[in-house]
Order: C-alpha cells, then structure tokens, then sequence
C-alpha cells in the first residue's frame, strides 16, 4: 500500500499555506546553481511542513526547479509532492525514449499513488505546460498551485521585473 | 536476429547528441532519474582534436540532490568524496567532471553515469549510509577531541539492569551521560534509562546527541526526550561546534591547574 493516497496528495498540494520559514532576498549561490528555500505549513489542522526549494543552473539558467516536499513528521518517508521544472533535457521515460525525438519542454512533475504503489519515485511523471516559460513565471504559478496565502506571495515572492526575481520581504 | 544483436543494434540506435552551447554537446542517453528526468551528461568539446574531452554534469547532479538533500555534514561529504574518487570523477565547485584521451570517450561515460547515479542515489541510501555512520562519527568525536573527558563507553550505572546503558559517560562530581540517538527507538531507550537512574537517585546529567531532532522523531517523543534530558544538541554538528565549550564548562576540573 502506498504511503499517501491520491486524494492525500491532491489534498496537500491545494492545502491553504502560509510561510512559516520566509525565503532569502535573493538567490544564493551554492557550487554551480543559485538556491532558495522556505518553509510552509497548512493553515489548517494538517500537520507536518512543507519545503519549498528553488534552483537555477548557473552554467545553464533554463534549467530551473521549484518544488514542493512535504513531511508528514509521523514516520512516513517524505515526499516530493510538485516540481515545475525548466526545460533541461528528457524527462518522463515512461512515455519512452527516442533520441530523434527528445522532449525539451517546461514541465511539471506531480507525485501520484501509482507512482508510489509501484515503488517509483512519487514525482516519476511528468507532463509539458505552457503555464510558464521563465523561472520568475514557474514560481508565480507555483505559488498559485499550491495556495500560499496571498499575503505571503506579495510579501515574499513578488517580482520586480522580469530579470530580477525578488523573494525579498520589506 | 538474436537478442545480442538485438542488444548491440540497441545501444547504437539509442543515443544521440545536442548542442547546449557552442562547445558544449549534451548527450541523450535512456539513463534516467527516479522522477523520470533524463541524466545531464555534458562533451565540452576541445579545441585540438588531440585534446582531452571533458565529460561534465555541469553542476547539474548536486543541484538536484539539493532539492531535498544537502551535503552539509563533514560525515556527508565524506560519503561523496569516496563516491567520487572511487569512480575517477572531479568535483570543482560543485560541478563533477572527467578529462580523458578522445578513444577512451565511451567507457569514460559509462564510468560517469554511473558516478552520477550513484551520487544522485544520496538521498535514498542516507538511512542505511549516512545515518548509519552517525553513531561512528560521534564515536570517533568523542574518542578524540573529547579524550581529556575520560568518556568510557557502554556504561551500566546499574549493574542489575544491563538493558540500561548509557553510550558515553564522563565522570565527574555528578557524572554527564551521553546519547546519541538519531530515531525513535533510540530517543525511547534513553528517555526510559534517564528515568530509571532518576528513580535510583543516581547523580548524573544527561545529554542527548541527535541526528536530526527537527524531523527524525514525532512531535510526542520530542516532548518526552525534552523533558527527561538536561541537555540536547539538535545536530551533530551542532554538538561538535559546542561540545568542547559545553565540557569546559560542565566537567572544569578536567581541565589542567597551572
């Protein structure tokens, strides 16, 4: 049996949030990618924290993640719940693999049961979105998707511009 | 055709290559990640045909190891070190890299590969790897730059009851015992020991070494160790930033009197 249900992992990705660990101002540099982490929790009466990472290639900014990890603190593993991924090369091997015709689109990884039932990764699948096109877009639509307080977005992942991603606060 | 030929004709048909950059090919390859991504393997073509080919991820493994998983402890990039140096790989600046002569290309990226694998697979061997080797560094810290202490491992402060033993104790005036714990069985035993020695009126104080106290133990046997220790340190590396302060001031007479 798998560790969450379909309808757990639906449940938590659309929870109300609300920042609980704010992120940095800016990206931080760390070896050969620039990172961002925060920390969320339901509004509600669900336990556990939600992280949230951002990341960006520095040799290559089009690859880009922002995701979703939940754990649940009561012994179950953790889980990557949503990932919106810039356009890096393949993804989704289980629609097979044919080097003439290779994926190189934005994609969104999304954690499903039957993933998880069959002992994969939660975030195996994944599929192409025109949702965003920028790493600034992918976490404005990340932000949406997973129904972070609108408070918290104006306060901690608004954009400035489209060059300058400010996670900044006051 | 046999299913060698069958095999040989599939690993010809099944990689090719892209431009990411002037100089920089990425080869596409069905090696894959668990979450279904394709692994980020690099030619940084050279400028001689003679020259060296650098095999590169372009920082692209650490980065995605960092999602839920940072290299952060000494006892973790040791794990990568090893990782690395066993396959002949370069790290610089977090990017994992090999140099090789232009005709030994095809075994140099299966050696790659499987490096980055290996590396990306961190994360899902941290629980039998790295927190495994938690209770060895601490061992190995406690041993060493704690020596001055006098620790004396597996201590029973009640002989009667060997199933209550303590991992490290310090004697002094009133004895410091410490725990390592770094999951919940672990975080029971020593909150039922410390109990049992306080009913005994044994003169100790206790102090608890996790390995993760934020997510490896359940809200409930957090209350419980916080409220039967003295002392706790949340990391490791919390514990030897501060464990020599701590001593100093627990145990001075350890200390020489000039």
């Amino acid at each position: 049996m798998a560790s969450f249900t379909q309808a757990e992992i639906d449940a938590l990705i659309i929870y109300p949030k609300e920042v609980t660990e704010a992120p940095s101002r800016s990206l931080r540099k760390e070896g050969a990618h620039l990172r961002n982490d925060s920390k969320f929790v339901a509004t509600d009466k669900t336990k556990g924290i939600f992280a949230v990472f951002i990341r960006k290639s520095i040799d290559f900014p089009e690859n880009f993640s922002v995701g979703l990890v939940y754990n649940a603190n009561d012994g179950r593993p953790e889980i990557k719940l949503l990932r919106c991924n810039g356009k890096h090369g393949v993804y989704n091997k289980g629609t097979g693999f044919d080097p003439s015709h290779p994926h190189w689109d934005f994609h969104i990884h999304r954690a499903t049961e039957e993933a998880l039932e069959s002992g994969a990764a939660a975030e195996k699948n994944a599929t192409a979105t025109t949702e965003f096109a920028s790493l600034e877009e992918a976490v404005q639509y990340f932000v949406k998707a997973v129904n972070l307080d609108s408070k918290d977005v104006v306060k901690h992942f608004r954009v400035n511009s489209q060059a300058n991603l400010d996670f900044g606060g006051d | 055709m046999d299913v060698l030929e069958t095999l040989r004709a599939e690993f010809k048909q099944h990689i090719a290559f892209r431009e990411k950059r002037p100089g920089i090919v990425q080869v596409l390859a069905p090696l894959f990640h668990e979450d279904g991504d394709m692994v980020d393997v690099f030619i940084d073509l050279p400028k001689n045909p003679d020259d060296p080919v650098r095999i590169s991820d372009h920082g692209m493994t650490l980065m995605r190891l960092s999602y839920s998983y940072d290299v952060d402890t000494p006892t973790k990039r040791k794990v990568l070190a090893r990782i690395l140096s066993e396959n002949g790989i370069a790290e610089s600046d977090g990017r994992l890299s090999i140099d090789v002569a232009p005709d030994k290309l095809y075994s140099a990226f299966l050696q790659f590969a499987q490096a980055v694998a290996k590396v990306s697979n961190m994360q899902v061997f941290k629980r039998e790897v790295i927190q495994s080797l938690f209770y060895e560094t601490l061992n190995d810290f406690v041993s060493s730059t704690l020596h001055q202490y006098r620790p004396e491992q597996h201590y029973i402060p009640i002989p009667s009851r060997d199933d209550l033993d303590v991992d490290w104790r310090f004697p002094a005036q009133k004895d410091v015992f410490l725990y390592g714990v770094r999951e919940t069985s672990k975080a029971r035993l020593a909150v039922l020991s410390c109990l049992e020695f306080q009913k005994q009126d044994i003169p100790f104080r206790s102090v608890m070494i996790h390995e993760d106290f934020e997510t490896g133990l359940s809200k409930k046997d957090q209350k419980r160790i916080t409220n039967a220790a003295d002392k706790q340190f949340t990391t490791l590396d919390d514990f030897k930033k501060d464990a020599e302060g701590y001593f100093a001031r627990e145990i001075p007479s350890a200390f020489p009197v000039n």
